[in-house]
């Protein structure tokens, strides 16, 4: 089946995703994450001074501005603001930089749908460059069911999304994936069972449409399989950036 | 947050580099910094690299009812809201003064200089007209943001494409991208800025400050030209005083800038548009 | 230094009343009630609070309901005003949703710029209304091109108390099911409504809605995600996150949305789509009851 951006095959293909990291030079951190034509910029500054209205005593205070391409922001940035900030937060280990603000400015660069999804990556991306302690990292994917065929789209594109019966958002971070790791050199059916149980564990979800519950759990499995693969390549980004830097430093 | 005040070593070593006829960057006073113009897959979106400084404009058209007492003027809309991404002294919902400063100077330059043709915009009279919006993003600040807003606006506005229309009688039919070869906005001139910085009471004058020359400089200038030396826009605003003499010397510099950048903008448009 | 601590659990230097308690550990108060299965407004984990609604409660508005949940109250009123569409939707009117949160209803919001939870909530309910196609807004045309009707959904905290999403979906949902409009007549360019006091079948129509989302909201608490349905707002403000299940009378989901606290397995989100139904159940059949 082909899909209606053409590049792709398979409804459950996710388009060619890729992220550049430390490209701005006044934040603290920033990251670039791309799928296919839909590209985030994301910058990180902190930790730094924050407004005495803000200041936490025990943690940081995480601020996070939504900059949509074309016109001025409304309510869908400022919803969209509410999400990334409430799912960055137990993410990030707070309690480590009290009375300080991480501030996160997300801005659009190019949207071809997906946009929440690519500003989550691009999100996290940006607080590992700035070097903001985290407990997890996350990876989010998005997908649609066609109105026609029923099938689930992944990273749907503008287009697909206009077509869509129902478009479901999901973050999931990479927690999951460690305990099944750490369990299954102890015991080997216990870790079986608690992947299966923990596998599609979610961190954040939004879904708006008409859709079963059946269709939104199906939807969950398939973004959690994509979302591996999300995971997969910032765990690299990152291994590549130490490795860079290590290098760097020793030589 | 509070800006940080360039520290004394920071300032000394620039204005003895100055005084010695050298910038901390190694370019000469009258040079620009490396100019990068880089195309979306959408029409009307480019990104601008100057040096360090990164603007982003992206152009947008809809169709909406023209003003009665215009019944035949399209509009033509700048958005120069900065955000904390270029740096954190920008505030949402809180202009600073360059932020205020940088966005009239942009609606001097492109739209009071007539740069686009509104009066084109019009599809039928009195019911429907184009609106074009330009939204500039600052992405990094590195000096100079208004000559690095106006290459982006105006490039955009070269490199967009509106949808064809047919008008028959009253009934206009708008094209989607697939039917019909979209069609350029008509550009009556290209408007570029040329910025220039002060020191030492207007002894040293360079071109194209980067931050901390911005910081340290003691006045500046914006000469507004287009490439057939007309002046479209000029500002000077405070600062110290100059004589007129140095005014005039600027704009034989800034005519020579023009002219390179404006290529510059043109090579990078022909070499897009052979790629598409 | 090992001893110390012993030292101060036996020195009984501190103690407090339970309402001092409440106020300095806030958490540690409410989980002394969660580890017995109670919250300290004497309901269960999963039990919501009383819940009415009222029809019609604003004379001068085309609509209105009013909800109460606990201690939470709304009020929704649905105005219809004559407007032109826009160019590129000529047939479709306006449903514009709004929800106000003014400092008349708790001293946690400032007068001014409505706040983010105002948004983020008139968001949620605006895309609901559009994503689940609850009106066609081409029944909102009048004349096409020249006049549409466009409907302003005003909803108004008068009391808050935990629990905004239900109460104001509820109250909108219903309000628009109150909704009656005169018919228009469109001549020459004039719309013209006609004047009469008593409104039938003959001068006016309803709005056909397609469906009724109710949503049915859970708090998140803590890291060992306790589910708390209905919160109130005491239990808003210790809680990490939150999930909205809203669903249709057919028990079709219209939005489902988990927000903050730690990573929440299927099988939570499933047993909150199982309450959900219910609840919402037992929403509608109050809404019923009423009208």
């Amino acid at each position: 089946m082909s899909r209606l951006d053409r590049t792709r095959t398979s409804p459950h293909q996710l388009r060619p995703f890729f992220s550049s990291q430390n490209l701005l030079n006044r934040s603290d951190g920033s990251a670039q994450f791309d799928f296919g034509g839909s590209s985030v910029l994301c910058s990180v500054t902190g930790p730094a001074e924050v407004k005495l209205r803000d200041e936490k005593l025990d943690k940081a205070t995480l601020e996070v501005v939504v900059r949509p391409l074309v016109g001025l922001p409304g309510v869908k940035d400022k919803a969209l603001e509410r999400n990334i900030r409430e799912t960055l937060e137990p993410l990030v280990l707070s309690g480590l930089h009290p009375r300080t603000l991480v501030q996160i400015v997300v801005q659009t660069m190019k949207d071809d749908g997906s946009i929440a999804s690519t500003a989550f990556n691009a999100a996290i991306m940006a607080l590992l460059d700035a070097g903001i302690p985290l407990s997890s990292i996350l990876g989010s994917v998005t997908c649609t069911i066609d109105s026609q065929t029923n099938d689930i789209l992944l990273d749907p594109t503008t287009e697909e999304l206009a077509q869509a019966k129902s478009t479901h958002v999901f973050v999931f971070d990479n927690k999951a994936s460690i305990h099944a790791e750490d369990k299954s050199s102890m015991d080997h059916d216990q870790a079986s069972s608690t992947q299966e149980s923990s596998s599609a564990a979610v961190l954040f979800s939004d879904s708006t449409g008409l859709f079963t519950e059946g269709e939104y759990l199906e939807c969950a499995h398939v973004c959690f399989k994509a979302a591996q693969a999300v995971h997969g390549f910032i765990r690299t980004a990152v291994e590549k950036k130490l490795l860079k830097e290590y290098q760097q430093t020793s030589a | 947050m509070k800006e940080l005040d360039s520290s004394t070593n920071e300032r000394e070593f620039l204005l003895a580099a100055l005084r010695d006829g050298a910038r901390i960057d190694g370019r000469n006073f009258y040079d620009f910094r490396t100019l990068r113009l880089s195309f979306g897959e959408d029409y009307g979106a480019v990104e601008v690299q100057l040096g360090n400084t990164r603007v982003l404009a992206k152009v947008s058209c809809e169709v909406i009812r023209p003003y009665a007492d215009k019944p035949t003027e399209g509009f033509l809309m700048f958005n120069t809201e900065m955000s904390p991404m270029a740096s954190t002294v920008f505030e949402i919902g809180r202009p600073t003064d360059e932020e205020v400063l940088v966005s009239r100077l942009i609606e001097k330059a492109m739209r009071r200089s007539r740069a686009l043709d509104t009066e084109g915009l019009c599809i039928v009279a009195g019911e429907k007209v184009w609106s074009i919006r330009v939204d500039i993003h600052f992405l990094d600040h590195d000096g100079n943001l208004i000559d690095a807003a106006c290459i982006a606006a105006i490039t955009a506005l070269l490199h967009f494409r509106r949808p064809d229309v047919t008008v028959v009688g009253e009934e206009a039919t708008i094209h989607t991208l697939e039917q019909r070869n979209p069609v350029p906005l008509s550009v009556h001139h290209i408007p570029i800025c040329v910025s220039f910085a002060f020191f030492d009471n207007g002894e040293r004058v360079i071109v194209d400050p980067t931050h901390l020359e911005e910081q340290i400089k003691e006045g500046d200038m914006t000469y507004t030209l287009n490439v057939h030396k007309e002046v479209c826009a000029l500002s000077k605003a405070g600062g110290i005083a100059m004589e007129l003499d140095q005014i005039l010397q600027c704009s034989k510099i800034a005519v020579i800038k023009v002219a390179e950048i404006t290529a510059q903008i043109q090579a990078a448009l022909e070499a897009d548009a052979k790629k598409r | 230094m090992a001893s110390e601590p012993t030292n101060l659990a036996i020195s009984p230097a501190f103690t407090f009343s339970a309402s001092t308690f409440q106020k300095l550990h806030p958490l540690e108060y409410f989980r002394k009630f969660a580890s017995q299965g109670v919250r300290p407004d004497g309901r269960l984990l999963s039990s919501f609070r009383p819940t009415t609604v009222h029809y019609g409660v604003i004379t001068t508005a085309d609509g209105s309901a009013m909800v109460r949940m606990g201690g939470t109250t709304v009020v929704c009123g649905v105005k219809a005003e004559v407007a032109e569409p826009r160019l590129h939707a000529p047939d479709q009117g306006y449903l514009v949703p709004n929800v106000e949160l003014s400092p008349i209803c708790s001293s946690a919001f400032r007068p001014g710029a409505p706040s983010e939870q105002a948004q983020v909530v008139s968001e949620q309910i605006h895309r609901v209304l559009q994503e689940s196609k609850v009106l066609d807004l081409k029944e909102l045309c009048i004349e096409e091109g020249k006049a549409v009707w466009s409907l302003w959904v005003d909803v108004v905290c008068v009391s808050y108390d935990g629990n905004i999403c239900d109460a104001a979906l509820t109250s909108v949902m219903a309000a628009l099911s109150n909704v009656r409009i005169r018919k228009p007549t469109y001549e020459e360019g004039v719309v013209k409504v006609a004047g009469v006091d008593l409104l039938d079948d003959e001068n006016s129509f309803r709005l056909n809605l397609a469906r009724t989302p109710l949503s049915v909201s859970f708090a998140l608490l803590d890291t060992d995600l306790i589910l708390l349905a209905d919160p109130n707002s005491a239990e808003e403000s210790i809680s990490q996150g939150q999930i909205v299940i809203t669903l249709d009378e057919t028990g079709q989901l219209c939005a489902v949305s988990k927000v903050g606290a730690a990573s929440s397995s299927q099988q939570l989100l499933k047993q909150c789509i199982e309450r959900a139904r219910e609840r919402s159940q037992e929403l509608r059949r109050i809404m019923n009851q009423e009208q």
